[in-house]
């Protein structure tokens, strides 16, 4: 079995808004020309609590955000992007 | 007048009818030779009559009206005196082996010759005729003989020969033994024993000609059993000519990879019913049933007759690998393939395989595109679908399904999205997604 990427940062089960969490990341100076990808086990929710606009399914632990380089290999975030990640509560 | 002389109580002139020549003679007599004290009565001497056909005793007599009993031409028996002794071999007759003088030969010689006891008026006539021997402690036998024996015609066992069969199994034979033992008509026993190599050894060998003598419908048969009982073979039976099933021919015991199974030496050989044109023959491809026009047999030209359970786990399809779980895969990234949870590797074995992808897509902004796809061994995809999300984050149903044909070893399939519009495209974790690979075997 292959698995997904392990690169990136483990968000641990947090919520997170995925363009607005870019916003910021650029906002702090770290481009995201190819932007931010989500990816790892998400926990499964009630079907009538749907999602706010732009809100990304609540992630279990061990999901990784990533971006990607120019042959759409994950790749890591710059190391700053940790702190501005931990910071990030959904609009 | 008659004239007698006697010297010696030997008679020159047997033309006389004298009282004393009719009464009791003194022992030992002899012709031809002197008397031998040891022999009543002994003839010896050359037959000098001069006549092509001479002998020693001739004895022809007339039996008068009055024999209604039985007529005896020589009768005799063997007595002994009351006392102790044994004789330890005793014969009312008994031939000697002929003495043959310089120059002589015999063509034929015959110890006993019997002649044509039958004539018109004799209402049984038997050549020798041996009453049962009983009572002897050894051997009870009525004809004993050392060598061999040629018979002419036909010979009845227990009752009269038949002229239609050489040898004829009558009468009753009894186990009297006093327990279980075999008994029959004929048995053989006996050694039979070779001095060459390659020979042949039969205890029953059967090669007559056959003479039908311009009749139609004449049967042939080597054994001919008429009789329903059974007919065991402890050893095994060789057929080098066709054999000829009219009754059930079946295995008493055993299975395919024992010796008691039915065998065939040819390929392409089997089991055949001419009358119903079915039957099952063998080759290196197996068994091939032939079913005919009207047999329930399965054959090459009829169809649905193999039901589910007749088809082996795998034979027809394999469920290889699979994944099935909440991928949880949200991307801003545009314009690009992209890898998400739902991969795995597995093995094939050579056949095409059938992929489905089934999963739940949505993208934040209103109208934004996206795509779903299959990767064979590659992020870039095999096969994809598009969508538009045309209310923000409203969830669309995907399913997609792929024949590959990768040929056998390992492999990897990926399910793959590309986000076409700005936004974030998410897989849903609302439900399930899956993605699956089966190898189709047929």
């Amino acid at each position: 079995m292959t698995s997904a990427p392990q690169v990136g940062i483990d968000v641990e089960g947090r919520r997170i808004a995925l363009a607005q969490l870019q916003a910021e990341l650029e906002a702090a100076g770290i481009a995201l020309p190819r932007g931010l990808t989500l990816s790892g086990p998400a926990e499964p929710h009630d079907p009538m609590l749907m999602p706010t606009p732009n809100e990304v399914p609540v992630q279990a632990a061990g999901s990784r955000l990533y971006t990607i380089d120019d042959q759409g290999n994950p790749i890591d975030l710059p190391p700053e992007a940790a702190a501005i990640v931990e910071a990030h509560v959904p609009a | 007048m008659s004239r007698q002389q006697v010297i010696n109580y030997g008679i020159t002139d047997a033309s006389v009818s004298s009282s004393k020549i009719a009464g009791q003679l003194p022992t030992p007599l002899s012709v031809g030779q002197a008397p031998q004290s040891n022999v009543m009565f002994a003839v010896s001497g050359a037959v000098t009559s001069g006549i092509a056909t001479q002998g020693a005793f001739e004895v022809n007599p007339v039996f008068p009206a009055t024999t209604t009993t039985r007529a005896l031409l020589f009768e005799g028996g063997i007595a002994t005196a009351a006392a102790s002794f044994t004789v330890p071999d005793a014969r009312v007759f008994s031939a000697l082996a002929p003495t043959l003088g310089a120059g002589s030969a015999i063509t034929n010689m015959m110890a006993l010759y019997v002649g044509n006891m039958g004539a018109a008026g004799v209402a049984n006539a038997y050549g020798v005729y041996v009453a049962p021997q009983s009572g002897a402690s050894g051997a009870n036998i009525g004809i004993y003989n050392g060598g061999s024996m040629q018979v002419q015609g036909a010979i009845g066992m227990g009752q009269g020969p038949m002229a239609w069969w050489g040898l004829y199994v009558g009468g009753t034979y009894t186990n009297n033994s006093g327990g279980p033992g075999e008994l029959g008509g004929i048995a053989i026993g006996g050694t039979l024993a070779t001095n060459y190599n390659n020979d042949v050894i039969a205890a029953l060998y059967i090669s007559p000609t056959f003479q039908d003598n311009g009749h139609t419908g004449v049967a042939h048969y080597a054994i001919h059993s008429p009789t329903t009982a059974p007919s065991v073979f402890a050893g095994p039976i060789t057929i080098n000519n066709t054999l000829s099933v009219n009754g059930t021919l079946q295995g008493i015991t055993g299975g395919p990879y024992t010796t008691d199974w039915f065998r065939c030496s040819t390929s392409g050989q089997g089991l055949y019913n001419s009358a119903q044109g079915v039957g099952i023959s063998f080759d290196s491809t197996g068994p091939t049933v032939y079913g005919g026009s009207g047999g329930k047999l399965i054959s090459t030209t009829m169809t649905g007759l193999v039901s589910t359970a007749m088809i082996a786990a795998n034979a027809a399809q394999q469920f290889l690998s699979g994944y099935q779980g909440t991928p949880g895969f949200s991307t801003t990234t545009t314009g690009q393939w992209l890898q998400t949870a739902m991969v795995f590797s597995f093995t094939s074995t050579g056949g095409t395989l059938r992929i489905e992808l089934n999963a739940t897509a949505a993208h934040s902004v209103a109208g934004g595109a996206w795509y779903v796809g299959i990767g064979c061994d590659s992020v870039s995809p095999s096969i994809y679908i598009y969508g538009s999300t045309q209310l923000a984050n409203n969830w669309s149903p995907i399913s997609l399904v792929f024949y590959w044909a990768p040929g056998a070893g390992s492999h990897t399939v990926y399910g793959v999205v590309y986000n076409a519009s700005a936004g974030t495209f998410t897989l849903a974790s609302v439900g399930y997604a899956s993605l699956w690979v089966t190898e189709q075997k047929r």
